[in-house]
């Protein structure tokens, strides 16, 4: 499934995705649900979270997590961007975050702003140039602490010098 | 009133460009209608059951003349000549077509306007008490405030899909003419015993299917806190509202099945948690919103005008519009005009281009430019000095808004219901007019003093029938529409939900049970009591007994 990372380039995942019942495989970077933890795995270590998830109050060493999975079951549902907050801003966790399921390009912009870096585009119902628009759509923020790179905040812009 | 710098007028231009892009792809067939939605509903975009309709934001309920005026065109280019007053203090379109909207938002953002949140899951257009910064009663103006919160509630990325609609009211008055216990979020400014300015922070309140007044999360919240405590309380309703059941969606279920004091605990963990810097709001930014609602330079009047007395003896339909529609202003020389777009057996909230022209032009002139809308779909104009009321009143009367009756009953507030709504189980307008016809005569209107009928087409209760002194709800049982009455709603600071008062009435019988109802009141009340205070000392059984009993 292509790769979509937040600077707008497309790339084949290098991960790999387990089931619940999939055995370990010797060796690769491998994602597993959060259920499966402690699990010792060969490469690096990515954990995909369910969206009902209480992110804030796991007992989780993120240091040794290095890619994050959080999950869309639908574009509606919007858990996953609070839970992508809270990875950020109040447990400081700095490795990749991912956001997969039912993406549309009108909320990319939303996604690179609350912290997500890469995207498991599971449609090619968009044509690539649709993703890379959407996020030079609307160039300036009101937010204090959410921005993308190349957005302005208002802000900032408004009390400087 | 507050102005765009360059950044509000640019991010409001890309959200029009934005929009068009989302329509041309829907209507290409790129974007499904199930994906096209929520993205037409962050624009305002309703599609209702004849066609599209727009909902426009007026931010707090305030308006410029420039803004009315713009208002008025939009109303002729792309719509019937009229527009609706809602009970959220915006206006909505009922005849644009989907691929002129991004034309029209481009109109609009051309006198600093849009509809960006006015319908959807996310939070919507924030609303104020509709006398802000003018009230005699008032300690501080909300609306810097108010438009903070605007800006940092528009395009929010971490809060644009919630469980459920989002909505937020704010007062600086301790009168609560924003039904601020009835909101999502409700807050209410106060001071403290050192006489600093705080917050009141009050969640969960709300109408609908499961009416609740709110709970005080925070007695007390300083100023420069109230952006991130706002987060905390949207992260954990983002989280943990329910997204299996969109009638239980609401945050006023969470904190109900939740429980008020676990809630309230959730919200101050959330809130601990964040790092301190990002939750401060900027003095100097609150500042710099504060100095556009910077009072105008008002004139050194004397409390008496002896022109304005000389008319008040000669015209008794002049005293009477006085006594009824006029509020107390903080300057001495001033009042606030309030004007009814109730006319009898009008549709509550409708305006014609003509009549928003005419409002428009008295604003220029005596009432520094400035409109308000309140939510009981009327406009105002805040800043008239009493020497030129006669004037103002004499204009409203001959264009059909001189109407004597303000929160009086004849002062109605309706949804659109079935005329126009694709929710509705019944039609509201309709009620809204007999109602009013039988009630035409402004003596008896005073005569029985202050009282608010609410009318709702469906249990969604957009016309907020529970907090009507008398509501009523438009139900429909194989096929047939019937009206269910409430008592004893009310939504100031002693707000309070209607008990039901048992089997509803037809279309027919409707207006005749008001009267019934009105005719007991005034049968049983004592000295001065209001027909609220006379049913929460009564209860309902009087009523009943009137409206049920056997001949």
């Amino acid at each position: 499934m292509p790769l979509l990372k937040r600077d707008g380039t497309i790339s084949e995942d290098q991960w790999t995705a387990l089931g619940d019942d999939d055995d370990v495989p010797p060796q690769g970077d491998v994602i597993i649900s959060h259920a499966r933890l402690p699990l010792d795995v060969p490469g690096r270590l990515g954990i995909r979270f369910a969206n009902d998830l209480d992110v804030s109050n796991l007992e989780l060493d993120l240091s040794q997590v290095s890619l994050i999975v959080l999950t869309f079951p639908s574009f509606a549902d919007g858990r996953a961007y609070s839970q992508a907050r809270a990875l950020r801003n109040t447990l400081s966790y700095d490795g990749e975050l991912r956001a997969s399921g039912h993406l549309l390009p009108d909320q990319l912009a939303f996604m690179v702003e609350v912290g997500f870096d890469s995207f498991d585009l599971q449609t090619d119902r968009f044509a690539v140039e649709r993703w890379t628009e959407a996020l030079e759509e609307v160039t300036l923020t009101y937010h204090r602490h959410l921005s993308r790179p190349g957005q302005s905040l208002i802000i900032a812009a408004r009390h400087a010098g | 009133m507050y102005r765009y710098d360059e950044f509000d007028q640019t991010f409001v231009d890309q959200r029009v460009e934005q929009f068009r892009s989302q329509t041309s792809r829907r209507l290409s067939g790129e974007l499904t209608e199930e994906e096209f939605k929520p993205l037409r509903l962050m624009n305002g975009l309703y599609l209702q059951l004849h066609g599209y309709m727009l909902r426009v934001a007026i931010p707090y309920g305030t308006l410029s003349a420039v803004q009315m005026r713009a208002l008025a065109d939009i109303s002729e280019k792309y719509d019937k000549g009229y527009g609706h007053f809602t009970t959220r203090q915006n206006i909505q379109f009922n005849w644009p077509k989907l691929e002129e909207t991004p034309d029209l938002l481009a109109d609009l953002a051309r006198v600093e306007m849009h509809a960006i949140q006015t319908s959807g899951n996310c939070i919507r257009n924030v609303t104020a008490d509709h006398w802000a910064g003018v009230a005699a009663d008032e300690l501080a103006d909300p609306r810097p405030v108010a438009e903070l919160i605007r800006q940092w509630s528009s395009l929010h990325p971490e809060f644009s899909f919630l469980p459920r609609k989002f909505k937020v009211a704010v007062t600086g008055a301790p009168a609560d003419r924003a039904a601020v216990k009835l909101h999502d979020i409700g807050l209410r400014l106060h001071l403290n015993e050192a006489g600093e300015r705080g917050w009141e922070v009050i969640v969960g309140g709300g109408q609908g299917r499961t009416p609740m007044v709110g709970i005080t999360v925070r007695d007390f919240l300083p100023e420069e806190e109230l952006l991130g405590y706002l987060e905390a309380i949207m992260r954990v309703y983002n989280l943990f509202g329910r997204r299996d059941n969109k009638y239980k969606a609401r945050i006023k279920i969470l904190v109900h099945e939740t429980g008020a004091e676990e809630f309230s605990r959730l919200v101050e963990e959330e809130y601990a948690r964040a790092p301190r810097p990002s939750v401060e709001v900027e003095r100097k930014e609150l500042d710099r919103i504060s100095a556009y609602f910077a009072p105008p330079a008002y004139e050194e009047l004397g409390a008496v005008e002896p022109e304005f007395e000389r008319r008040k003896l000669e015209n008794p339909e002049f005293v009477r519009w006085i006594r009824t529609n006029i509020g107390a202003h903080r300057v001495a020389g001033y009042g606030i005009v309030n004007i009814s777009l109730k006319p009898t057996g009008g549709i509550p909230g409708d305006a014609t281009a003509e009549q928003m022209r005419t409002i428009a032009d008295l604003a220029e002139r005596f009432s520094h430019s400035e409109i308000r809308v309140s939510h009981h779909q009327n406009l105002v104009l805040p800043d008239v000095k009493l020497s030129n009321l006669y004037e103002v009143w004499t204009v409203l009367v001959a264009d059909g808004m001189g109407e004597a009756n303000i929160g009086l009953l004849g002062d109605i507030i309706s949804c659109p219901g079935l005329d126009y709504c694709a929710l509705a189980t019944a039609r509201s307008i309709p009620i809204a007019q007999s109602i009013s016809r039988q009630f035409s005569d402004p003596a008896r209107l005073e005569e029985i003093g202050p009282l608010r009928v609410n009318i709702s087409g469906c249990i969604n209760a957009c016309g907020h029938h529970h907090v009507g002194h008398i509501g009523i709800l438009g139900l429909e049982k194989k096929g047939k529409e019937f009206y269910q009455v409430t008592l004893g709603g009310h939504s100031g600071t002693d707000a309070s939900i209607g008990g039901v008062l048992g089997k509803g009435f037809s279309e027919d019988e409707i207006a005749g049970a008001v009267e019934i109802i009105v005719d007991t009141y005034l049968d049983i009340r004592e000295n001065d009591e209001s027909f609220l205070e006379c049913v929460r000392r009564v209860g309902t059984p009087p009523f009943k007994e009137a409206l049920y009993a056997p001949a």
